[in-house]
Formats: C-alpha cells, sequence, structure tokens
C-alpha cells in the first residue's frame, strides 16, 4: 500500500462526517469552556464579598455553557444520522462533506458567541456585586448574545435532518 | 394618606402598620422639613442600639448554627405569636441563650490562646527533659549556666572540646531533627570572651523563661495545663451544643429584633414636631378600611386621598390568581408606569403558552409541576417564594399539555424503553399532532405562528390603549395599516393575487399616513417611506420565534441521547441498573439546563419582542414595610 492509498483510505464519508461531528463539539465546546472559565473567576470575586450572592451569580455563570451544550446536539444528529449509534450506514465523500458544512454554523458562531455572551456576564457580575435585584436585566442582556448562538444551531440541525443519507 | 399622631403613639402605630402589611411609608425630603415647623424623627440612636443588638443575634446564631447537629434541607418557618413570646418567657430566655453564647465564644477563644501558649511550652521544654537542674538556677557565685542550641551540623564532641580550651563545660543534652541542645556552664570573667566564640559556633540561646523547676516536672505540669484547657473547652462545646438545641427560640428572637429595627428606621422616615408626628404613606385602594379600622384605634388625625397629577405613586399589581403568579417575571423587567397598562395577564397566557412549547415533555412538565406545587404544600414558602414556584408549577401544566401535543415523554423513553428494555416495537408516532424531530419544518413554521400571533397580540394592546387614550384614528393609522400589509403577506400563500394586492395596499397605507407628524408634502411622504423600514424590525422580531424550535430541540436531543445511552445494556439486571442511573442523572440535568433555558428564551420574549409594542414601564414597586419573616410565620396579623 502506497502512501497516497493509504491516505484514501482514510477519506471515507463516515471519517468526513465524524470530522463534522467532532468540530462541531470542539469548537463550541471550547467557547463554552473560556466562558464559563471567564465568568467562573469573576464570579468568585463577588463571592468573596458576598457568598449570598451564590444562587443569582450561577444563573449568569451556566448562560454560556448552552453553546457547548448546541455542539454536543449537533454532534449527537449526525452521529444518528450516519448511523454510529445504530445501524451504520453507508456514505459517499460528498455525502460526509456535506456534514462537515452543516457543523460549520455551530462551530464558528458557538465559539465566537459564548466568549461574547460570557464578556456581558462577567460585567453583569459586577451588577449584581452593587445592585442584586436588577439580576433579572442582567440574565435578559446576557440572553441577547444568545440569539445567534441559537440561529446558528438552527440552522446546523435543520442542515443535518434534511440530509439524504 | 397623611397621618398626625401622639409622639408617645408613633412605635406602636408604626408596628401596627407594619403588621397591616400594606403601607408604603414615604421617607419626607430635607426640603420638606424647611418648609413647614417639622423636623426628622431622629431615631438614629435608637437604630444604632438596636443594629448592635441585631449583630449581636446574628453572630451568636451563626455559632449555634454550626453545633446545630442536623440542619435539614429547607426549614419550615415556625408560627409564632410575637405577643405570647414575649409573656411566657420564652423571649427572655432566647436572650439568655444569645448572651450565654457569646459568653461562651470568648471564653473558648480565651482557653483558645492559652492552649496555644502552653503547647508552645510544651515544645520547647520538649528536649530539655533529661536536663536535671533547675529552669530558674541561671548562675551560680562564680558561673554563668545558660541553655541554648547548636546546629546539627557541629560535631558535638568538637564542640565540648573546643569550648572547654575557651574555658566552658559544655554538654549536650539531647539533639532532635533540627538543633542539638545543649548546656553551658562558664566562669563569669570569660562572658565576654566565650560571647564571640559561641556567636561562631552558631550557638542561640532558648527562648525557655528562667523560672520553675526542673524541666521534668515543668513538662508534667504543662502536660496537665494543657489537658484541663482542652477539657475546658469540651466542657463548654458541649454546653454550646446543648444550647443549639434551642437555636430555633433565637431564630424567633432574631426575627423580632430585626422587625424592631425596621420599626425603628421606618420611623426615622417620619416628621415630628415636639409632641406629635406625621406620616405620609401610600395604601392600595383594597386595604383602606383594614387601615382606617386600625388607626381608629389611635388618637390620631388622618386623611386618605387619591394620588394628585405628578406625585411619585408606587406601583401594586393587581391580578387575578393565576396571572399573579407571573407578577415577579414582569418585576424583573420593569413596573408599569403608574396609571399605565398593567401587562401582566396577558403576558402571562403568553408566557404559561410559549414556556409549555419550548419545553414541551409530559415527563419534565410532571417533575416540575410536583416539584413545584408539592414544595408549596410541603415547606410553606412566604409569598415571593410561593408564587415563583407557582409560575414554574403552572408552566409545567403547559409543559404537560404540548408534550402531550408533541408525543414527548422524557424524550422518546418508552419507544426506546420497549425496544431496548422490552423488545417491544411501539409505533414510532407518539404525538398527537406531529414530532418536532421528525417533521421540524413544522414545527418552524409552528413557532413563527405562535409569534406572529404573540407579536400581533402585542400590537393590539397597543391599539386598544391608543383608542382608550382617545386616539382612535392614530390606533387605525399606525397599527391597522401594518395589519392590512401583514394579511396580505399572509394571503400571498393561500391567494396569491389577492394577496399582491391587500399587500400593496397596506404598504400605501403606511406611506400615506405614516410621516404625517412631518411638515410638508415630501417631508410626510418620505417619513412614510422611511416609516417601511420597520418591516425589517418585525421580521427579526418574527424570526426571532425560531428560537422555540431550537430550544425544543434541544431539550428533545439530550433526552433521547439519554435514553440510548440509559438502554445499551438491554433487559438484564446490570442494563436496568445502568439505566436507573443514566435516567436519573441525565434527566434530572437536562430538566435543570433546559428549565433554565426555556426560562430566560421565554422571558426574553416577552422583554424584547411583546413589550416594545406597547409596554410603558418605569414604576417604582410598592414596598410596604413588613415585619421580618425570615425564620418565622407570625399569626398575629388577622
Amino acid at each position: 500500500m502506497t502512501f497516497f492509498d493509504f491516505l484514501s483510505s482514510l477519506l471515507t464519508g463516515q471519517n468526513l462526517a465524524l470530522l463534522g461531528a467532532g468540530r462541531a463539539v470542539f469548537f463550541a465546546g471550547m467557547g463554552s469552556a473560556r466562558g464559563v472559565g471567564m465568568v467562573g473567576e469573576s464570579v468568585a470575586g463577588l463571592l468573596t464579598e458576598d457568598p449570598s450572592k451564590f444562587g443569582k451569580a450561577l444563573i449568569l455563570q451556566a448562560l454560556p455553557a448552552t453553546q457547548g451544550i448546541y455542539g454536543l446536539i449537533t454532534a449527537f444528529l449526525i452521529l444518528f444520522k450516519i448511523g454510529v449509534l445504530g445501524t451504520p450506514v453507508e456514505l459517499t465523500v460528498a455525502q460526509g462533506a456535506y456534514f462537515i458544512m452543516a457543523a460549520l454554523p455551530i462551530a464558528v458562531v458557538g465559539y465566537y458567541s459564548a466568549i461574547k455572551q460570557a464578556r456581558v456576564a462577567v460585567a453583569c457580575i459586577g451588577l449584581i456585586a452593587k445592585r442584586p435585584d436588577e439580576v433579572g436585566k442582567g440574565i435578559t442582556s446576557t440572553a441577547m448574545v444568545e440569539t445567534y448562538a441559537i440561529f446558528a444551531v438552527l440552522v446546523s440541525l435543520l442542515l443535518i435532518l434534511f440530509a439524504q443519507v | 394618606m397623611t397621618v398626625f399622631a401622639h409622639r408617645t403613639d408613633a412605635d406602636r402605630m408604626v408596628r401596627r402598620l407594619m403588621r397591616c402589611r400594606c403601607v408604603d411609608v414615604e421617607r419626607q425630603a430635607d426640603a420638606e422639613i424647611n418648609d413647614k415647623c417639622f423636623s426628622r424623627y431622629t431615631c438614629e440612636a435608637e437604630a444604632a442600639e438596636q443594629e448592635k443588638r441585631v449583630e449581636q443575634i446574628s453572630a451568636a446564631m451563626a455559632e449555634l448554627h454550626r453545633y446545630c447537629d442536623k440542619s435539614p434541607l429547607v426549614k419550615l418557618r415556625q408560627t409564632v405569636d410575637s405577643a405570647q413570646f414575649r409573656q411566657d418567657g420564652r423571649y427572655t430566655e432566647a436572650w439568655r441563650i444569645v448572651t450565654r453564647t457569646e459568653e461562651i465564644l470568648a471564653e473558648l477563644t480565651r482557653l483558645k490562646g492559652e492552649q496555644n501558649r502552653s503547647e508552645m511550652t510544651l515544645m520547647q521544654l520538649r528536649p530539655w527533659r533529661d536536663y536535671d537542674l533547675p529552669l530558674s538556677l541561671t548562675a551560680t557565685e562564680r558561673t554563668n549556666i545558660v541553655l541554648g542550641s547548636f546546629p546539627l551540623s557541629a560535631d558535638p564532641e568538637y564542640l565540648c572540646d573546643s569550648l572547654a580550651g575557651d574555658g566552658a563545660c559544655c554538654e549536650i543534652v539531647s539533639a532532635d531533627s533540627r538543633m542539638q541542645y545543649a548546656v553551658l556552664i562558664y566562669h563569669r570573667d570569660d562572658a565576654d570572651k566565650l560571647g564571640g566564640r559561641l556567636a561562631e559556633l552558631g550557638f542561640l540561646r532558648s527562648p525557655i523563661k528562667a523560672e520553675g523547676a526542673l524541666p521534668r516536672v515543668e513538662l508534667t505540669a504543662a502536660a496537665r495545663t494543657l489537658r484541663w484547657l482542652i477539657d475546658e473547652q469540651k466542657v463548654l462545646q458541649d454546653e454550646l451544643m446543648a444550647l443549639a438545641q434551642k437555636t430555633p427560640m433565637v431564630e424567633i428572637l432574631s426575627d423580632i429584633e430585626r422587625t424592631t429595627l425596621t420599626a425603628i428606621r421606618t420611623r426615622g422616615d417620619l416628621l415630628s414636631t415636639a409632641n406629635c408626628v406625621m406620616l405620609v404613606g401610600w395604601v392600595p385602594e383594597g386595604a383602606r378600611r383594614r387601615v382606617e379600622e386600625m388607626l381608629d384605634s389611635f388618637s390620631c388625625a388622618y386623611a386618605l386621598s387619591a394620588p394628585e397629577e405628578g406625585e411619585d405613586v408606587p406601583i401594586l399589581l393587581q391580578n387575578n390568581r393565576f396571572a399573579a403568579n407571573f407578577e415577579w417575571v414582569l418585576g424583573m423587567y420593569s413596573y408599569p408606569r403608574y396609571g399605565g397598562f398593567d401587562p401582566t395577564f396577558v403576558m402571562s397566557i403568553f408566557y404559561f403558552l410559549i414556556f409549555g412549547i419550548m419545553f414541551a415533555d409530559v415527563g419534565y412538565g410532571l417533575l416540575l409541576v410536583l416539584g413545584c406545587f408539592g414544595g408549596i404544600a410541603l415547606f410553606k414558602p412566604g409569598q415571593g417564594m410561593r408564587r415563583f414556584l407557582a409560575m414554574f408549577g403552572l408552566c409545567g401544566i403547559s409543559s404537560i399539555v404540548w408534550g402531550i401535543v408533541f408525543g414527548a415523554y422524557f424524550g422518546d423513553l418508552p419507544r426506546v424503553f420497549a425496544a431496548n428494555m422490552l423488545g417491544i416495537a411501539l409505533p414510532e408516532q407518539a404525538a398527537l399532532w406531529f414530532d418536532p424531530l421528525q417533521d421540524p419544518m413544522s414545527f418552524l413554521v409552528f413557532s413563527l405562528a405562535v409569534g406572529a400571533v404573540h407579536l400581533i397580540a402585542g400590537m393590539a394592546v397597543q391599539f386598544y390603549l391608543l383608542c382608550h387614550a382617545g386616539k382612535p384614528l392614530d390606533a387605525l393609522m399606525d397599527i391597522g395599516s401594518w395589519w392590512v400589509l401583514f394579511a396580505g403577506l399572509g394571503l400571498l400563500f393561500v391567494r396569491p393575487k389577492l394577496g399582491v394586492w391587500i399587500a400593496i395596499g397596506g404598504v400605501l397605507c403606511i406611506v400615506l399616513t405614516q410621516g404625517r407628524a412631518k411638515k410638508g408634502i415630501a417631508g410626510k411622504l418620505f417619513g412614510g417611506v422611511g416609516k417601511l423600514y420597520d418591516i425589517i424590525g418585525y421580521i427579526s422580531d418574527l424570526l426571532s420565534y425560531s428560537r422555540i424550535l431550537a430550544l425544543g430541540l434541544a431539550a428533545g436531543v439530550i433526552a433521547q441521547v439519554v435514553n440510548i445511552l440509559g438502554t445499551l445494556k438491554g433487559g438484564t439486571f446490570v442494563g436496568y441498573l445502568l439505566f436507573v442511573l443514566v435516567f436519573l442523572i441525565g434527566h434530572l440535568l437536562n430538566l435543570a439546563i433546559n428549565v433554565l433555558g426555556t426560562f430566560v428564551h421565554t422571558s426574553r420574549l416577552q422583554y424584547i419582542e411583546f413589550f416594545n409594542k406597547f409596554y410603558e414601564d418605569g414604576g417604582r414597586p410598592f414596598r410596604p414595610a413588613l415585619p421580618v419573616e425570615e425564620y418565622s410565620a407570625s399569626d398575629e396579623s388577622k
């Protein structure tokens, strides 16, 4: 077997689709991990002053976690669709590439929106330090950023659900 | 409401008003004071005094809570009659507990300090156990006796020899992992000469106090003291433990004293002359009778009047029993302006619907209903918490209903469970209408349709408000013309030809009417065309409702994943064990994540898409003076 044969044996539809699933989890998860981490750091600062605000702070910290979940859902849907969970399906290379494309929206938007959302959440931690009653407004502003992750996952999910395999 | 009363009655009256729970006492501005012959009812000293008492109680209570052996997850509030609490001696008893706890804590701190000191002494004495001269003997007539240590690196024999050469007798008493301990005896005259030599060898004088008997004797004494100190602390801690059994009494005391503090602070908002005080506050119309009855029992003069134009009136929302539970959601945004429209009821209906569609699942809905209403029944929380729980409980009902419509029972649990664990093939289709995962396009269209209804309802509220304000023409032009356009666009899908014409009609209406505030024909026309640009806003509002689909799918897909993982091992014993484990952890986690997500995004759809169609906010919530009831619920308000 030549090196070229080896490479082309890797290039199967299944593998490409898995690459797509992986990409959704990688990038959305990376964004969420960074985001939740950022918020967590500032939550720790808040709690040194007033541990009783933990409940409110936790909601804000949980918000940038959703992008990672969207990535996970996208990946699972791809795995369902290509039969990794269930009966395996034969995929052509083009069909595999289709799943890479389908995962693209949530991978990219998930990564960036998680981090941007986390920055709003960090600012809102400052808000609840001074005015704990206004946590609702803080959560709403933070949730505004999430809209775009939702749109992205929506497109990804629709692309996968309507994939011809 | 304005009340004039005797100064001596002020305290009693404020407390009674607090118990009424329906008077928002307004702090009088300083400008007011200069105008009239009033001064502020100063009670800062009293408040500071009371604050100290509250501080004292909470410090003691924090300590008692640490010693409480059982700390239940959620505490039931105790029902208390505070007058009786004072009379039957529990009040003094509770104060005794607090002061005794304080004494014990002070004593414990002192004992702990002594324990540290005596441990230190023990540590210093230990190397000298075998030293057989009394510690108080530091010199004889001609010689000095010095205790100290050399570094371990120094060879003991070399040390003794070299110091003997300088005229000192050195004996190594003991050595441990850090030092070797030595006693030096030398002639007084050699002291100066030896000083330099010893420093070279790294000699350090021992910090032991030069008093007392033989080290061995001192060691035993110190050990005895240490044991005594530890025992003494144990005794005190046991007493604390016993006191901690009575923590509930202290909790009630804390509530009583904090209520007093609130009363004193509220009194600080009053104005007073030498003999008389003036209280200004707000009373909701419905509670008028109750407050009047109460005031009649005092010798005071009062007047209740409707608010005047331009006054900053606090807002109390009044809604039916269903919608009242959603008031706090509105409170998270902002209260309506005084005299403005209270959108709680309209919002609560859509909140209920959209929450259910976004989180449509019979299983999760059932858990929400059981959890929330069960929590209310079991723990009887205060009003705020009760409404919070009731709101989610109601939304759970909506989830159940929509779950049946879309066929979700913990995702696809029944089908997967039957197929993988029992080996029975159930039909794919469990939904009454359609399954969002099988047919996401229909669900998307449905989501947007719900959004359209929601948006049009928001505009309808505005329409109603404008008509109510006597501007039906404005309502017709500003909202009606858009509706014509929407109707046309909607009809495009059904009757394209008719739809086009109606849509064009709508556009014309908008162009012709929306620029009416501008000057000149050209200005009006451009204003109208500019207004057409708002269509972008409506479209983006509408598309925002696609989050109903996304969040609905998210909950469904995660539930499916949990179900697949849970049934991996099939219907064996291990399989069932795995199933129970995965089911509990997975579905609870999914429930938590999705309740948060659904709550946040349903709220957002109300705040941003719905409210910006009509809502005038900016009201100040009605905050009546209330007794503090963190631990106890008083039954004396009747």
